[in-house]
């Protein structure tokens, strides 16, 4: 039996300022937001200990790992789900993007609305694919 | 310290809220949150290879380890200061926390002045400790041919061609070295980096850089900083001259 729980989100994101809003977003909306970090080193470095359900990550990022090289690395062999944040539109980083298969995709600028909904598709994908227990989700939603 | 540069903080809060809001508050006052971990076990994953100024932790966390705990072993294996922010300010705690050495100790809830004061007087007396503190000799992370570095890099020695070099930047006793095509983090300080290569080519235009004289694309008009590729180097005062000696203008 699965203990009740929200949904763990860790954030990868360079701009701290952007990234503080999300999460105060997501932990308004009553996710568990496990941390921030801004370089994808430190993410790669700390997933495999305290893994998240989800991860809430920028495409722009600085240091040697780029955003995109990240999200594969998390999604091919962590198995962990990727949702993109980004104001990126070039047509040509939208293709890699889609190449890379994150499970839901929010353009910057965002509202609250957007975040909810990206990561509402993103767990039922998840629900879909067994990853996220239906029950669990529903149980969840009750009591927030 | 460097003075223009802002100062890198780690935060290590259990309540992603009350973080996230300081978060934005430092973040206005112009420091550089680098991240904000909930569990002390992966603060120190992340220090280890990303270096904070300062750690503001809370003592209550959600992993194993407490943040006294956690604030011990990053003073011990990382000589990183902390500063505690912490809602739990009795005495037996507050007792406690001192022996991991904290540079400060604020409690919850606390007014946005007194973080701002409290940092800056802890970033002070560290900069004033570091002064004080033996530069590390070692060059045994780089050795040279010619026209070549050899650059600890992921268990690796990579070759660095020195055409490639635009430009080497301290960070205390650390140094960057910035290709064309990459940057490489050195534990090295940078002025034995500067002793290995040639001063033909390369001069120390700040404290905390020295350029690549073939790769300066352009000097600002009053020679207050360098252009090389899309950086900005600054110019110390006192090497404006020098400088320009190296440049021939018309």
């Amino acid at each position: 039996m699965p203990t009740r729980r929200a949904p763990k989100i860790l954030i990868l994101e360079s701009q701290m300022i952007i990234a503080a809003d999300v999460s105060l977003q997501f932990s308004k909306l009553g996710y568990d937001v496990i941390g921030i970090h801004t370089r994808s080193e430190d993410t790669l470095k700390t997933i495999e200990d305290n893994r998240p359900d989800i991860v809430v990550m920028s495409i722009e990022l600085p240091g040697e790992e780029s955003g995109l090289r990240t999200a594969r690395i998390l999604l091919e062999t962590c198995r962990i789900p990727v949702v993109f944040i980004s104001a990126n539109t070039d047509r040509e980083i939208f293709k890699e993007v889609i190449a890379a298969r994150p499970y839901a995709f929010i353009s910057k600028p965002f509202e609250k609305k957007d975040l909810q909904r990206g990561i509402e598709t993103a767990l039922n994908r998840m629900v879909a694919e067994g990853l996220w227990d239906k029950r669990y989700k529903a149980d969840w939603i009750k009591c927030h | 310290m460097t003075e223009n540069i802002s100062p890198k903080i780690l935060m290590v809060e259990d309540d992603m809220i009350i973080a996230a809001d300081i978060s934005m508050q430092l973040t206005k006052l112009g420091y550089e949150v680098v991240g904000i971990n909930t569990r002390g076990e992966d603060a120190l994953n992340t220090i280890e290879n990303n270096r904070p100024d300062i750690v503001l932790m809370d003592i209550i966390l959600t992993g194993k380890m407490n943040g006294i705990e956690a604030a011990r072993i990053i003073l011990e294996k990382f000589q990183v200061p902390v500063v505690f922010l912490t809602s739990n300010s009795d005495d037996a705690t507050f007792q406690q926390a001192l022996t991991a050495k904290p540079y400060a100790f604020i409690s919850k809830p606390f007014q946005k002045s007194n973080l701002e004061r409290t940092l800056k007087l802890a970033l002070q007396r560290i900069a004033v400790e570091r002064e004080s503190e033996p530069v590390i000799e070692s060059t045994d992370h780089v050795s040279t041919m010619d026209d070549r570095l050899f650059i600890r890099h992921k268990d690796q020695m990579v070759k660095v061609l020195l055409s490639e070099i635009l430009y080497a930047e301290a960070d205390r006793n650390y140094c960057k070295i910035h290709t064309e095509k990459q940057t490489y983090l050195l534990s090295v300080p940078l002025r034995n980096i500067e002793s290995q290569l040639p001063a033909t080519h390369f001069f120390r235009v700040h404290r905390s850089f020295v350029v690549n004289l073939k790769k300066i694309d352009a000097i600002s008009e009053y020679h207050e900083y360098l252009t090389i590729q899309s950086h900005q180097v600054p110019i110390s005062r006192r090497s404006k001259e020098e400088v320009i000696k190296h440049l021939k203008m018309i």
